[in-house]
């Protein structure tokens, strides 16, 4: 009697058998690989952040090198663009007359709200730190013109400021004599004016984000410190800005390079104005942009702005790998 | 003066003028001008304004043979509504392409940005003769030579405005609203003092002072919100001491702007900013804004008011009732030196057609639409919106201010007889525009001297000329 053959089943057996190690060994090298510490530590990081990085090529990088080719050449913001090479940053460094006293006044601008409104930031928040009833209340009064849109305050402003209907002529009405003129009409005070009206708003923001610095430091040190013997100064000096040192210096950068891109303020007010008195390279690339049109300019004018906003980080940046605590 | 007898003097003002201001032509000049197969004026030489026409205007709209709909940009405002209705309702109603307004608070910025990426409206206006020039350029815009004929814009428009949209002998630009400079006044104010109406430079020189030492501002005016505005300051000083020959001169790169009429109108400008002539010093001057120096002048702080023919749209926010007082107004030219009487010819927007446009014969009837006496009549009457350069007849027009009506046909007398300057926004390239504007200031606050600051506006120009960046100027006949 011929023996049945079962040789194709066992040779099917034994396809499965190796398919079935085949898949097992490949879950097994996807399971090391996805399980692995190297899935886990570098590919999910970047998976993550694939669609903001997307985004921002999009957005961010795509227009940086577009207008880095656009600052070569001469265009007029429509139509063809001709290359001219560095021309524009040579024109700009050279010949353009209304650069350097720009610069000088985007200076000024970086100065004055390096010091006026951190001070004022500083010594309010320290104060506010020690008021327990009605603190909300008062850090809402003066946070309210941060969220203020700009042309609003600078139209309560123009009109606070003017030499007819202003606080100066309302002032000398009443017998105060020394504020009746146009502020923002005088060469001499038409910037500090700006900036005035422009710390009015901004000084409130540093006073709650110093403020929230100093709740994160340790009651214990302030304890310490009276146990010590320390006054108010003291406690302010030893204590409170070594606490908050991160922040001052982290706003401290980022104020520094915000100044060289002001442009509502001094736009709404002054246009940069009287006699160019007020002129900031932000007015000063609009003006070039839209009223010249000599857009490729206003581009190169634009990066040389991030040239200079690069080397105030920096300078940060090295400072902190010095050695020092920013 | 009431408004009831505002009213019968309208009418009666209307049948007086009819003959001078809209009978013949309000806005005369038929000259040859450019055509797809007729040679165009060099760029920088328009043809001069000329009398009147006899030819009629071209009102009737050819049947688009396109789909659309066609869209237009037109500038946000108090009186978007109104054109709408007056200049594209009035399209929609007896075409079958139908026109798709949108409002856009700066045209010219929202049109460059839509023109790069390949988009934008199919109609939109520029800022003027200079800009048009600029897209042309560029190449953005549609030739409209074809439609010269195909809706016989000669014989709707004057030649000299339609040439200032000329680039490389074609039209690529529709002059809209044409506008000169002249004094506002408070009339009652000036009523009760008796002062005398200045007709020369001098006479307008000494009333400043008389003004001033009554106590009363001469000039309301403002530097602080509007920077271009400077110009209207420029314009008339120059045209009105120079001359406009000499202006013309200047702008055909013929003389320099450094020739000493121009050094004397800007120092005769200066003494006036100096003696706080114009807002009570030059301080106040440089920081005024609109309603600041408009309310002065309605009530009664200040008594003229140097502004261009497009204040007529806002003059009443300021004068009687709605304003809170019942002084009245009235206009006088601007004086020159020789006392003749002389207009600056000023045109507003200059409307252009995208090259993109997918209904090009639909966007010609509707500018030829824009343009036809009846609309325009209608946007003058009811929005205010100046009239542009075509001619419209006395019956077309209903419900104007006789003493506005009165300036535009002295506009129209003047431009016929050869007594027009130059408005800097209409015939200035980009650059030397934004130099005059700016730089001025600097004589001003006495940082420069007239010499100086005109030496520097002739460097700029001269360039912008070599670069052909001038805009078409009319040829003075």
């Amino acid at each position: 009697m011929p023996q049945p053959d079962h040789s194709y089943v066992i040779k099917a057996r034994t396809e499965i058998n190796v398919e079935r190690k085949y898949h097992m060994a490949l879950l097994s090298g996807m399971r090391a690989w996805f399980g692995g510490r190297i899935f886990r530590k570098v590919m999910i990081p970047w998976l993550l952040i694939l669609p903001i990085a997307l985004i921002h090529l999009i957005v961010v990088i795509g227009p940086t090198i577009i207008g880095l080719y656009f600052s070569l050449t001469k265009w007029a913001g429509i139509g063809q663009s001709t290359f001219i090479g560095l021309e524009n940053f040579k024109n700009i460094l050279t010949n353009d007359d209304e650069f350097w006293p720009t610069f000088g006044h985007n200076m000024l601008w970086m100065l004055f709200f390096l010091t006026i409104p951190m001070f004022m930031g500083l010594f309010a928040s320290s104060l506010m730190a020690q008021i327990k009833r009605g603190a909300m209340f008062i850090r809402t009064i003066i946070f309210v013109p941060y969220i203020l849109p700009s042309v609003i305050s600078a139209s309560v402003w123009r009109m606070l400021l003017n030499g007819n209907i202003g606080i100066g002529p309302k002032l000398a009405s009443w017998g105060i004599p020394g504020l009746d003129q146009a502020w923002l009409g005088d060469p001499r005070t038409a910037l500090p004016a700006i900036a005035f009206a422009d710390n009015w708003h901004w000084w409130g923001f540093l006073m709650i984000l110093f403020l929230t610095a100093m709740q994160n430091i340790s009651p214990d040190l302030y304890d310490a410190a009276k146990i010590d013997g320390a006054n108010w100064v003291q406690e302010f000096v030893n204590v409170t800005l070594p606490g908050i040192r991160p922040t001052i210096v982290f706003m401290l950068m980022m104020t520094a390079v915000w100044s060289f891109l002001v442009f509502d303020y001094v736009f709404l007010l002054t246009q940069g104005g009287p006699a160019g008195s007020s002129e900031v390279f932000g007015t000063l690339i609009y003006k070039d942009a839209f009223a010249r049109f000599e857009f490729g300019y206003a581009t190169a004018l634009g990066l040389t702005i991030c040239v200079f906003a690069g080397f105030i980080i920096t300078l940060f940046t090295y400072m902190r790998r010095r050695g020092w605590d920013i | 003066m009431s408004t009831k007898k505002l009213s019968k003097m309208s009418r009666r003002e209307m049948l007086k003028l009819s003959s001078l201001v809209f009978g013949g032509a309000l806005l005369a000049g038929c000259a040859p001008t450019v055509t797809p197969t007729q040679a165009a004026p060099a760029p920088t030489q328009a043809a001069a304004p000329a009398a009147t026409p006899t030819t009629p205007a071209a009102t009737a709209l050819p049947p688009p043979e396109e789909t659309g709909p066609i869209t237009v940009w037109l500038t946000t405002g108090d009186t978007y509504d109104c054109l709408v209705k007056s200049e594209c309702d009035s399209f929609n109603a007896k075409s079958k392409v139908k026109v798709e307004p949108a409002s856009k608070a700066d045209v010219n910025e929202s049109v460059r940005a839509a023109l790069a990426a390949g988009a934008g409206p199919d109609i939109f206006p520029t800022n003027g003769a200079s800009y048009t020039l600029e897209f042309a350029i560029a190449g953005q815009l549609l030739n409209l030579d074809p439609f010269i004929e195909m809706f016989n814009w000669k014989s709707v428009f004057q030649s000299w405005a339609l040439n200032t949209g000329v680039y490389n002998t074609h039209l690529f630009g529709l002059p809209a609203e044409l506008e000169t400079i002249v004094i506002w006044y408070n009339k009652t104010l000036f009523d009760q003092k008796q002062w005398p109406l200045p007709t020369k430079m001098d006479d307008l020189l000494a009333l400043c002072k008389t003004i001033n030492d009554a106590g009363v501002i001469p000039f309301a005016g403002q530097a602080g919100e509007c920077k271009p505005c400077n110009e209207w300051y420029f314009i008339e000083y120059c045209n009105k001491i120079a001359g406009p020959d000499k202006f013309y001169q200047a702008l055909t790169g013929k003389i320099p702007w450094t020739d000493d009429g121009f050094v004397e109108g800007i120092t005769t400008l200066n003494t006036v900013v100096q003696n706080g002539w114009l807002e009570g010093s030059p301080a106040k001057f440089l920081s005024a804004t609109f309603d600041e120096f408009r309310s002065n002048l309605g009530a009664g702080k200040a008594a003229m008011n140097m502004e261009g023919t497009w204040f007529y749209s806002n003059v009443f926010d300021y004068f009687g009732a709605k304003a809170n007082n019942t002084n009245d107004w009235d206009i006088i030219p601007f004086p020159s030196k020789t006392g003749a009487e002389i207009y600056d010819l000023g045109l507003g927007s200059s409307w252009v057609v995208n090259k993109a446009a997918k209904a090009p014969n639909a966007c010609g009837a509707w500018l030829t639409n824009k343009f036809s006496p009846a609309v325009a009549s209608a946007s003058f009457a009811s929005c205010k919106q100046e009239p542009p350069p075509i001619q419209i007849k006395a019956e077309d027009i209903q419900g104007v201010d006789p003493r506005i009506s009165k300036v535009y046909g002295n506009l129209s007398k003047a431009t016929t007889e050869g007594r027009y300057g130059y408005t800097n926004w209409t015939f200035f390239p980009p650059k030397s525009l934004v130099y005059a504007y700016t730089e001025i200031e600097k004589v001003w606050v006495g940082q420069e001297t007239p010499k100086e600051y005109l030496a520097g506006l002739d460097k700029v120009f001269q360039e912008e000329l070599k670069a052909g960046k001038v805009p078409p100027i009319p040829t003075r006949g």
